[in-house]
């Protein structure tokens, strides 16, 4: 193999034949192209005559030209020339070969590829006969010298661990003189750098050539998400680069546990940033059902990160002093309160100082009149030490409290309320008054309660007012229509005042009574504190034992720990950070010693902390040889230089034609032929795309159509057609679902939203454009149904490269998928299925995850873990079983191509699948609705 | 450039008619050349005097002297005179052609429906059907059928004649010499693109004999109009010329000034003669014609 950079060529000894040119030019232009032979009886008249333009005997030199690289073109297509050829990873030398494996979460979103590296370097140390030294940096053991084949099934059994990888283990064997004379150092780094790195590097470098493998760019981790400004934010951290926008994806569970995207926001990273800050936009009510965050792409431990903690549900404390105890009230403050807090807020009841006792993170004060002295100091202190919020409502008490503190205290001086309040309040409406209730004005559109609407049946009839003032209009968060103040607020310190100047029940407006309420209380809490208990101290945590609940697995997916762990002193976890044998996750206390009052009980480890950055891998030492991690795959390239060679001899054969004069560009058939040759695809396009447009949409509308997308290759797009002619007849005899004829569409020009099922042939030749990808991607996300077929056997997305279906996959906005197994409603849509074979056999089909179980929860054994899935039907089946060779029949009915073994009835399997899959698409998950059908009927019966 | 699958239905063609003139019918030839003769005959004119023929001139009032075989009765009976009825003079006259059946006038090219040599053959039949009316000798040059005679077994002998298999016949034909006597005129049918040294000298001989006739050159459209382009080696039919062109488009103009100096040469030499351009793709009735009428003005 002979190969420039990326270019390599198979058979360079081919390439020996490039030499042969200047020979062959020599010969070509000596010999003139032959003349065209004339039988002519007149002969006799023309001999003698002087031609006017006599040209040269010899081949003009363009058509030399032509033929040249035509050949130059062929002698290279023969030599099989080979794009990013594989290299070496061995080289050649004695001495065992010390193989380090970076296996921390960094190394999770291409572990695949890495895996890949290392065993390709096993084998290329086995052909050398040399030991390895294979050493994973987070199995915490030091592994010992092995033949290749020994340690070849532990490397296959290898998984990425959720932390950083133990760098300085290899450092401490170094110091300890336990690594033997080396022959080479081959180390798959994941492009971070650690304390270690740099020592490591310069002292694997002085031990012998060193051969770095790196990813193309390092992971990107993400830190726990924290509110700001009532916002969702979160710091991605990455270790450098050009400018970039990453995307961050908010995942909520909903109360049975299912997972769904419902926010995704983009980090802005400008060139050379480290950190950036993704901010979601979304109601604080979503904010607070957001279990995780995670990065959309190259997921991993560390660009997961669980929203506990900071965003989660914030404790709020009632204070309602006219509330009796004894009673439950359905008029009183406290219910009132209560039930609109419920959505957003942990609440909790009591007089103040127990409350403030609890440490919430918003108190509410309902019609509380004077505070006490010590009250007021913790309450001051809660709101402006702690950041704190704290409501009030106004209520005859507080009118009472100010009238009677008028005098004493200067109002101006009370900091517990946002604006100063005037004696007496004003009285709308009622018998004797001559005014009305008033109505809500509109809300600031910039202000805390931006977006929400006033219902006009809310009305006040009784409220205190604000003394007017400068520093009024600036807290005014809400209004009446006539412009009286009605929320007032202000900042105290860390934290909010905030005043209703209406009571928190019914008595003085509507207000309480109306949704609004809760959508207002909601907003107001986005505000306070999420942080449900200071981060413990370490001597706090001497003594105690903590138990993962949830951990996040290496590639950022969580998984309950379901208290199989062992637990964790509390001194390990002071730093608040993952590390070696510590996963990032969610921790609970687990001993029973005595705790304090609001002492915090759950403790979220992360990996990384705000003020944490990523760096770069430091630079390899000189002489060692740095490689990029998977690259591009190597790419055969003969065809394009053998297809240009033959449109060259092609051109060489139309040029040699004109200039014997046999072939004439004057005419105008001969001119026009080639016009057409040359604009055939693009004019036929053109011209046609309107009329045929309408017509096929008049067509695909009449009838059930199913579709097929259109690969560009001809034979593919056959087959595809025939297939769907194959289960449009199954269709039409076996079920109701009688459909026109299949129509193949281009997912860049053609409307796709007619078309309930698209079967996508998807293979590696012909991947589709980032415009087909967004149509395809507007089709799902109109209900469509993609059936993706790779093809070729192997299960899941074999066909297409990793990157590529990565790519494919984001921009199609796909669900997480998981192996459809017989829980899902695609096995009984018509027919009974438990295996979905196409041409080949024996592959999985891959269809919308069903919602991860959240830990704890109950899983009833009778229904399917699938149907568990919201009532939708998965936007994508992808498989491998090339259902279209198993499907498609010729023009006569025939099947065009063998399927299984006679009598194993495989092709009959594939028909049943397509039936069932078009009726899935059709009906959706009608059938798993079936499960209840005994709770029905038994119902029915009483 | 004729390709193979038209000659070989050509060939078809020709055995066909050959079988059906050992079966004893009209050779096809003859058959056409009467049938081209047939739209002629309306225009064709006698001597335009009475004499020795077979139709009919005037009747004229008998003048002693008559004899009474000569009276017409059956006119006579109509009035009190006699009246003798007068045929028009018809002299028989010996008209020798030439149908050159060399090679060259195998030639036809894509456009053309006829070979040269066929549409000679064809002209040379005609001129045969239509003297053979008028009882006129008719002889066909260099041929068996060279004694001139009139009657129909002549006409056979000539249709048998020209629809025979040419066997390795040369190149370019040459002019035949005239050797029978008391010939009133000649008929060449030819291209005339063969050596001078073959053509001038027999036809300046016949010209001085005091032989008048015509010279019909029967040219294919691509001869006249000499539409090549590009790179073209030229060959003659027998293969025993060659000429090369590197931009055969650039000869068109010398090739045209080639063959009127060669058509001015030949009408100089043939003095007293009619020298009429003929190409293949013309009807042949405009030539037959134009030979008939000089032949009958003469």
């Amino acid at each position: 193999m002979l190969s420039f950079g990326t270019l390599a060529f198979l058979n360079p000894w081919v390439l020996a034949g490039l030499a042969a040119l200047p020979i062959l030019w020599w010969l070509l232009r000596a010999t003139p192209p032959s003349p065209r032979i004339q039988l002519f009886s007149a002969v006799r008249l023309l001999l003698g005559l002087e031609e006017r333009e006599r040209e040269s005997e010899k081949t003009p030199w363009w058509l030399l030209l032509l033929r040249a690289v035509a050949i130059a073109a062929a002698i290279l297509g023969f030599a099989q020339p080979v794009l990013n050829p594989a290299d070496r990873l061995v080289e050649d030398r004695d001495g065992p070969l010390l193989l380090l494996m970076d296996q921390g979460w960094a190394s999770a979103p291409d572990w695949a590829a890495r895996k890949a590296v290392a065993a390709a370097a096993l084998d290329e140390a086995r052909e050398g006969g040399r030991q390895v030294l294979f050493w994973p940096l987070a199995s915490g053991a030091e592994p010992p010298l092995a033949d290749p084949e020994a340690v070849r099934p532990s490397l296959e059994g290898l998984s990425p661990a959720a932390w950083q990888p133990d760098r300085g283990a290899v450092l401490a064997a170094l110091d300890a003189g336990r690594i033997p004379e080396l022959g080479q150092t081959l180390w798959l780094h994941d492009g971070l750098a650690s304390p270690e790195a740099e020592t490591l590097l310069e002292r694997l470098g002085a031990l012998g050539p060193l051969h770095l493998v790196g990813p193309p760019a390092p992971a990107a981790a993400l830190v726990p998400p924290r509110l700001e400004d009532g916002k969702l934010a979160a710091d991605v951290l990455r270790a450098g680069g050009e400018a970039e926008d990453v995307r961050v994806v908010a995942i909520a569970e909903d109360e049975r546990g299912a997972e769904r995207r419902i926010a995704v926001a983009d980090a802005g990273f400008a060139d050379g940033d480290t950190s950036a800050v993704a901010r979601f936009d979304m109601p604080p009510e979503l904010i607070r059902q957001v279990s995780r965050i995670v990065l959309a792409d190259r997921a991993s431990a560390g660009g997961a990160a669980l929203a506990t903690g900071a965003i989660k549900r914030a404790r709020a404390g009632i204070v309602d002093p006219g509330a009796d105890a004894a009673v439950v009230s359905l008029t009183s403050a406290s219910h009132y309160l209560r039930k609109a807090l419920a959505p957003h807020a942990d609440v909790s009841a009591g007089t103040l100082s127990e409350v403030l006792d609890r440490e919430p993170a918003a108190i509410l004060l309902a019609d509380y009149g004077e505070i006490g002295e010590a009250e007021r100091d913790r309450l001051t202190a809660f709101v402006e030490d702690d950041g704190g919020l704290l409501i009030r409502f106004a209520g005859p008490r507080l009118a009472a409290a100010i009238s009677e503190r008028l005098g004493r205290i200067d109002p101006q001086d009370d900091p517990l309320l946002p604006v100063r309040l005037r004696r007496g309040g004003r009285v709308l409406g009622g018998a004797l008054a001559w005014s009305s209730p008033r109505r809500f004005g509109p809300f600031d559109p910039d202000g805390v309660f931006r977006g929400l609407e006033a219902p006009g049946e809310v009305a006040v009839r009784t409220q205190v007012l604000a003394e007017p003032g400068p520093e009024l209009s600036g807290r005014v968060w809400a209004a009446l229509e006539d412009g009286t103040p009605l929320v007032t607020a202000k900042p105290l310190g860390a934290g909010h005042v905030v005043l209703f100047h209406v009571t928190a029940e019914a008595e003085w407006s509507s207000l309480p009574l109306s949704g609004l309420f809760v959508e207002m209380l909601g907003r107001l809490l986005a505000l306070a504190p999420g942080q449900s208990g200071a981060a413990p101290e370490p001597d706090e945590l001497a003594g105690t034992l903590w138990r993962p609940e949830v951990l996040l697995g290496a590639d950022g997916t969580p998984r309950s720990a379901n208290g199989t762990e062992e637990p964790v002193p509390g001194e390990a976890l002071a730093e608040l950070k993952a590390g070696p044998g510590l996963g990032p996750g969610l921790y609970v206390r687990a001993d029973r010693g005595a705790r304090r009052a609001g002492e915090t009980t759950e403790l979220l480890i992360a990996l990384h902390g705000p003020e944490d950055r990523l760096s770069p891998m430091p630079a390899a030492p000189a002489g060692a040889v740095v490689e990029t991690l998977g690259g591009a795959e190597a790419q055969p390239v003969a065809a394009p230089f053998l297809i240009a060679a033959l449109l060259l001899a092609l051109a060489d054969v139309i040029a040699t034609l004109v200039v014997s004069g046999r072939l004439s560009l004057a005419r105008p058939g001969m001119a026009a032929l080639l016009l057409v040759c040359a604009a055939a695809v693009p004019d036929h396009a053109n011209a046609q795309a309107e009329g045929a447009a309408l017509a096929e949409a008049v067509e695909s509308t009449a009838e059930t159509t199913i579709g097929y997308v259109r690969t560009g290759r001809t034979d593919v797009d056959r087959i595809s057609e025939r297939a769907l002619f194959g289960l449009r007849l199954a269709l039409t005899n076996r079920t109701s679902v009688e459909p026109g004829p299949p129509v193949g569409v281009d997912p860049e020009r053609d409307m796709l939203s007619f078309y309930p099922v698209l079967y996508w042939p998807l293979r590696a030749e012909s991947l589709p454009s980032d415009t087909a990808l967004a149509r395809l991607s507007d089709y799902l996300s109109g209900g469509g149904l993609l059936l993706i077929d790779t093809q070729n056997g192997a299960s899941g997305f074999g066909g297409a490269s990793e990157l590529e279906m990565r790519r494919i996959a984001r921009a199609l906005n796909l669900p997480p998928l998981a192996v459809v197994d017989r829980d899902h409603v695609l096995t009984r849509t018509f027919y009974l299925l438990d295996r979905f074979p196409g041409r080949w056999r024996g592959g999985r089909i891959w269809a919308e995850a069903p919602p991860a179980r959240r830990p704890g929860q109950p899983v009833n054994p009778d229904l399917p873990s699938f149907d568990r899935v919201d009532d939708n039907v998965s936007p994508v089946i992808v498989g491998s079983a090339d259902w279209a060779s198993a499907w498609a029949i010729d023009e006569r009915g025939r099947f065009m191509f063998p399927v299984g073994r006679a009598g194993d009835r495989q092709r009959e399997m594939a028909i049943r699948f397509g039936v069932n899959l078009v009726l899935y698409a059709l009906t959706g998950n009608y059938k798993s609705d079936q499960v209840h059908a005994p709770e029905v009927l038994h119902r029915l019966g009483q | 450039m004729t390709s193979a699958a038209p000659k070989q239905r050509d060939r078809a063609a020709w055995l066909r008619r050959d079988a059906e003139r050992i079966s004893g019918s009209l050779p096809p030839l003859l058959v056409e050349a009467e049938h081209l003769a047939r739209s002629l005959i309306a225009g064709a004119h006698g001597r335009r005097r009475a004499g020795p023929g077979e139709t009919f001139w005037q009747y004229r009032p008998a003048h002693p002297g008559d004899t009474l075989a000569q009276i017409d009765w059956r006119r006579s009976g109509r009035s009190d005179r006699l009246f003798i009825r007068e045929m028009e003079w018809e002299a028989a006259e010996t008209v020798m052609i030439w149908a050159d059946q060399s090679s060259s006038m195998a030639f036809k090219s894509d456009n053309a429906p006829r070979t040269k040599g066929e549409r000679a053959a064809l002209l040379a039949l005609a001129l045969g059907v239509l003297l053979a009316r008028g009882d006129e000798r008719v002889g066909l040059l260099r041929t068996e059928a060279e004694p001139p005679r009139s009657g129909q077994t002549q006409l056979l002998r000539m249709a048998a004649i020209l629809t025979a298999d040419q066997e390795r016949a040369p190149d370019f034909g040459a002019a035949p010499q005239i050797l029978t006597p008391r010939v009133g005129r000649a008929v060449f049918l030819s291209d005339f693109l063969g050596p001078e040294e073959g053509l001038f000298p027999a036809i300046a001989q016949a010209a001085a004999r005091g032989i008048g006739g015509i010279l019909l050159q029967i040219l294919d459209p691509v001869e006249e109009d000499f539409p090549f382009r590009g790179r073209t080696r030229f060959e003659s039919m027998g293969r025993s010329l060659r000429y090369d062109a590197d931009q055969a488009a650039s000869l068109r103009e010398a090739y045209g000034e080639r063959l009127a100096e060669r058509r001015e040469r030949l009408a100089a030499i043939a003095r007293g003669w009619r020298l009429v351009p003929h190409r293949t793709d013309e009807s042949p009735r405009r030539a037959l014609l134009a030979i008939y009428k000089s032949l009958g003005g003469a």
